[in-house]
């Protein structure tokens, strides 16, 4: 059973501290990378994608150091970062036949390969066009094929399925937990959704360090009984956002329908409600939930 | 890998732009009318009398015969009589050269004489001596046809400055443009994104370079042929090369210590060009690296091959940056200039012929910059 273990590493930027201490041990399954922009999410993920020395501490996979390892390591591992180019003048068929080669597949294999990976992200069709012609959904899509072409036996993807519609949403999410069972797949998102169902466990970072490691139903736990639902005023809901920790606001016919996490009621209305994981997030991160968030719910 | 990296290059429109443009400049420059060709058959009759090694009855006859023409004895209005005048003229030169050759080796005879033979200066002349002796009879008059105009493309600075604009255009974004494409992410996570990728780089901008320099080459050539009418002089000692009147070129090799028939030198000659252009991409390459802009790449990369010329033209040449304009990358793609006199340099005490040393330290130069695109390769790291 592959094991890939994050041994207490830290990654300091000339006076910025990005990744704190952060350890932790993965085996088969998709784990969850949740945190706030400047958590520290990228950082880690390049350096378990070996593209970034971490300052201090060692990645091992199945008990190897991967800066040993070097390319036996980057054999099984498929990387999707969460910013990336395409050569415009490539076509999605020449794009992947490329990498291919440079994940070290052969030619028979490469021509099998990229049928695959262009059918399972949906982009058959447009296998020849011009990758300059490609909206950014589909390039979105054709990073996650290139990640694919190996075959990983480590999948590390960050922010996947950032830009993409809600029916290729759907279709990432239900690709993930189709290919998890025997591999581990690490993703990063702010979408709290495309995790939901599909994540072993959850990670949460903050400030650089790991902050609570759970499952789905653990970390739905901690707020058990702290998420409120009630109907406000307008001008009472500036007053309430100060205080509280105000999620999704829906308007309704009697008035501002808010969803508020809090440890005491916050209004005498105010009724008990179920917990989602973006309450969670909310209750973890006190953020507001992003634009992403709140289009990513399906 | 190696196809997509090629792919990559010659992708690019502006190569085939610049290309064409200056195919059409080698055309028009080539076009452009000339007073006197080698072409015309009066030089193969002219060959036949005055042809092969110069001796002192072809210089006696030749000198009566040219103060005949400046006194007016003889017609010199018609094209017979100035392609004469022209090769009696050669031969005169060539006979001059001679001379100065002979007085260079009692020169050089004296020098070793007055140095002990552990003396880099005796081991100096010595090598002058040697290798003028090898000359034998090389000065003379000898119809070479073509082969003057085909060392280079129009003349030294004009061939470097096309050269390096093709280099430049072609190898800036190799390295550059992963990063302006925002792919090295993906590239580094590969198996073989930190090694082998760059071997695939390095092979795809060589055979850019093969591929422009030998086309570019067989069409110079070829306009030549066309101009100058075949390959006649193919076997000649490389002295019957002088700065004519139907050259546009002004490098004269009658003066050259170099035994070397034509031919031979036309093989050195293209041979070293090639490697010149390969030193200069490997520059091009690690600077497309470092400074992971196309432009950039360019703009430094013509600054580094244009400040010997500066200094050139500022007329410092003295010391330190004598030797660097010496040993520059601009001198190093002027391969034909190289060959036009003596020149050595002490290395540890022994003479070393200038254009041997400097193509050994460029060799090595070369494999420090590929060791260098190798290594900082794959050491990046990505945080951006």
């Amino acid at each position: 059973m592959l094991k890939l273990t994050i041994e207490n590493i830290s990654k300091t930027f000339k006076d910025k501290q990005a990744v704190t201490g952060f350890s932790a041990e993965l085996s088969e399954g998709v784990y969850a990378l949740l945190g706030p922009n400047g958590a520290g999410k990228t950082t880690l993920m390049r350096m378990l994608a070996d593209i970034l020395n971490p300052s201090s501490g060692r990645i091992l996979l199945d008990g190897n150091d991967i800066s040993i390892m070097g390319n036996r390591y980057r054999d099984i591992l498929g990387y999707l970062p969460q910013e990336f180019g395409l050569y415009r003048n490539f076509t999605a068929i020449r794009f992947l036949s490329y990498f291919a080669r440079l994940k070290g597949l052969n030619k028979q294999e490469t021509t099998t390969r990229v049928d695959e990976v262009l059918e399972l992200v949906n982009l058959q069709k447009d296998r020849k066009r011009k990758l300059k012609t490609y909206s950014g959904g589909m390039k979105r899509r054709l990073g996650i094929a290139q990640a694919l072409l190996n075959d990983p036996k480590l999948l590390i993807v960050d922010e996947p399925t950032a830009g993409l519609d809600p029916q290729e949403r759907v279709r990432f999410r239900n690709l993930l937990s189709e290919i998890a069972g025997d591999r581990i797949v690490l993703l990063s998102t702010h979408i709290v959704s495309d995790i939901e169902y599909i994540a072993k466990e959850v990670l949460l970072m903050r400030q650089g360090t790991l902050i609570q490691r759970s499952t789905s139903e653990q970390l739905l736990d901690n707020v058990k009984d702290k998420v409120w639902k009630c109907t406000v005023e307008q001008n009472a809901l500036s007053q309430l956002q100060k205080r509280y920790k105000v999620g999704n606001i829906q308007r309704a016919e009697t008035g501002i329908e808010v969803r508020i996490v809090s440890d005491q009621q916050p209004l005498a209305d105010a009724v008990n409600v179920t917990p989602t994981l973006e309450d969670v997030y909310l209750y973890f991160f006190n953020e507001e939930v992003t634009d992403d968030v709140q289009t990513g719910m399906l | 890998m190696y196809l997509q990296e090629c792919y990559k290059i010659f992708s690019k429109k502006s190569i085939y732009l610049v290309f064409i443009t200056i195919v059409l400049l080698l055309v028009y420059i080539n076009q452009l009318p000339t007073d006197m060709t080698m072409r015309e058959l009066v030089f193969e009759e002219l060959e036949g009398t005055w042809g092969g090694p110069v001796t002192e009855e072809k210089v006696e006859l030749a000198r009566e015969s040219m103060h005949a023409s400046d006194t007016g004895e003889i017609s010199n209005h018609t094209f017979e009589s100035k392609a004469t005048d022209y090769v009696q003229f050669l031969i005169v030169g060539a006979a001059m050269q001679k001379q100065d050759q002979n007085e260079r080796l009692t020169i050089l005879e004296a020098e070793m004489n007055d140095f002990d033979e552990s003396t880099y200066k005796h081991r100096k002349a010595s090598m002058e001596r040697d290798m003028l002796q090898e000359l034998d009879d090389a000065h003379g008059f000898y119809l070479i046809r073509s082969w003057r105009e085909m060392f280079e493309f129009i003349e030294p600075v004009t061939h470097v400055l096309l050269l390096s604009i093709l280099i430049f255009l072609g190898l800036s974004p190799v390295f550059a443009e992963e990063y302006t494409h925002r792919t090295t992410d993906l590239i580094l996570a590969t198996k073989h994104g930190k090694t082998k990728l760059v071997t695939a780089k390095i092979l795809a901008a060589l055979s850019y370079i093969v591929i422009i320099f030998l086309s570019l080459q067989i069409i110079n050539s070829f306009l030549n042929l066309l101009k100058f009418g075949g390959i006649a002089g193919w076997d000649a000692p490389i002295q019957g090369i002088s700065s004519g009147l139907d050259s546009l070129s002004r490098l004269s090799y009658d003066g050259s210590p170099y035994n070397f028939e034509v031919w031979q030198f036309f093989l050195l000659t293209m041979g070293l060009q090639l490697l010149s252009c390969i030193v200069i991409a490997a520059l091009v390459l690690l600077l497309s690296f470092l400074t992971k802009n196309t432009m950039i790449t360019f703009f430094i990369s013509s600054i580094i091959i244009a400040i010997p010329a500066l200094l050139q033209q500022l007329g410092i040449t003295d010391g330190f940056l004598g030797y660097l304009t010496d040993f520059s990358f601009l001198k190093l793609m002027q391969v034909s200039s190289l060959f036009t006199q003596f020149q050595a340099y002490n290395v540890f005490g022994y003479p070393v012929l200038y254009p041997s040393l400097l193509f050994t330290l460029f060799a090595l130069v070369t494999g420090l910059l590929i060791m260098l695109i190798y290594r900082l390769f794959r050491n990046q790291q990505v945080s951006h």
